[in-house]
């Protein structure tokens, strides 16, 4: 009988640990995801299933961005990246919210021919709705 | 008869949870107005309150700090704020998520040195145990 109870507390518990690496594991997917259409394939449909519908989009310049405005701005975006490079993703989650931050550096080829270094610390706001997470606000800094 | 209560009662559901929703944000609001006071004042029990122990703090210039390290740097006067001021304000609540959008002008003395910060900044309230704490603040500067 003790046995048994401390084998299903040891079931329930790895299946406490699993649900928990199966989020982080679907939001550094999507982070890698999300910077990869916006930097990227530019893709509106993906986009649209990534943000939630109130989601705030921050600049490293300032300029904040509605989903509309969002999704407008990466599809009509002329400028090339290259060299693109996620790294440092950090993954801090409570109940139904996660909060990501990583640094993304790339090349940013602009249709002008000029090359610009870009260099930002990204923070991320996930939310679970109906079991899927979607973005809420992202801001980004600039390092240089 | 069967048709209008159901009505009646769908207007009914609506306005409780507008109204849960508007609670929710003068609860955030009333927070980030916490926040703002700890921080000219230096109180370091109110922010200890108001921070998660995890939270990220960062700053214009790409710094983050932990929750004792922008304890500790208040505490001693190396960022020393002299006044917060928000303008344009936007909070959304998602069950137990705030996401807020404000537009502040900053001073303070950063290593003794005095700065006018005009920044951007994000806000990531969650709610634990009927109580909201800061998760993370990320501020960008605008010129």
């Amino acid at each position: 009988m003790k046995k048994s109870f401390i084998i299903l507390f040891f079931l329930f518990s790895s299946a406490i640990v699993f649900a928990q690496s199966k989020d982080e594991k679907e939001l550094t997917e999507k982070t890698y995801l999300l910077s990869h259409t916006v930097f990227g394939t530019k893709d509106s449909a993906t986009l649209d299933g990534l943000l939630a519908k109130t989601v705030s989009y921050g600049h490293s310049h300032g300029n904040l961005q509605t989903r509309e405005e969002m999704i407008k701005g990466v599809s009509h975006n002329l400028s090339n990246y290259t060299d693109t490079a996620v790294s440092s993703i950090k993954i801090f989650m409570e109940d139904n919210t996660a909060i990501v931050r990583y640094l993304f550096k790339a090349k940013e080829n602009k249709k002008d021919g000029t090359v610009t270094d870009l260099n930002f610390s990204m923070l991320l706001v996930w939310i679970k709705e109906k079991s899927v997470w979607k973005l809420m606000g992202r801001q980004a800094v600039s390092l240089n | 008869m069967k048709k209008s209560s159901f009505f009646i009662f769908f207007i009914a559901f609506s306005f409780h949870s507008f109204a849960q929703n508007e609670s929710q944000k003068g609860e955030v609001m009333m927070k980030l107005l916490m926040l703002k006071t700890a921080l000219v004042a230096k109180d370091s029990i109110t922010l200890s309150k108001l921070l998660a122990d995890d939270v990220t703090y960062g700053h214009t210039n790409g710094l983050i700090q932990s929750k004792s390290a922008l304890i500790h740097s208040v505490m001693t006067g190396e960022q020393d704020y002299k006044s917060i001021e928000p303008s344009v304000m936007n909070i959304r609540i998602f069950d137990k998520t705030a996401v807020v959008n404000m537009d502040s002008k900053v001073v303070l003395n950063y290593n003794k040195q005095p700065m006018q910060i005009d920044m951007k900044i994000t806000f990531v309230w969650v709610n634990k145990n009927n109580d909201w704490q800061l998760e993370a603040r990320q501020a960008v500067k605008i010129n």
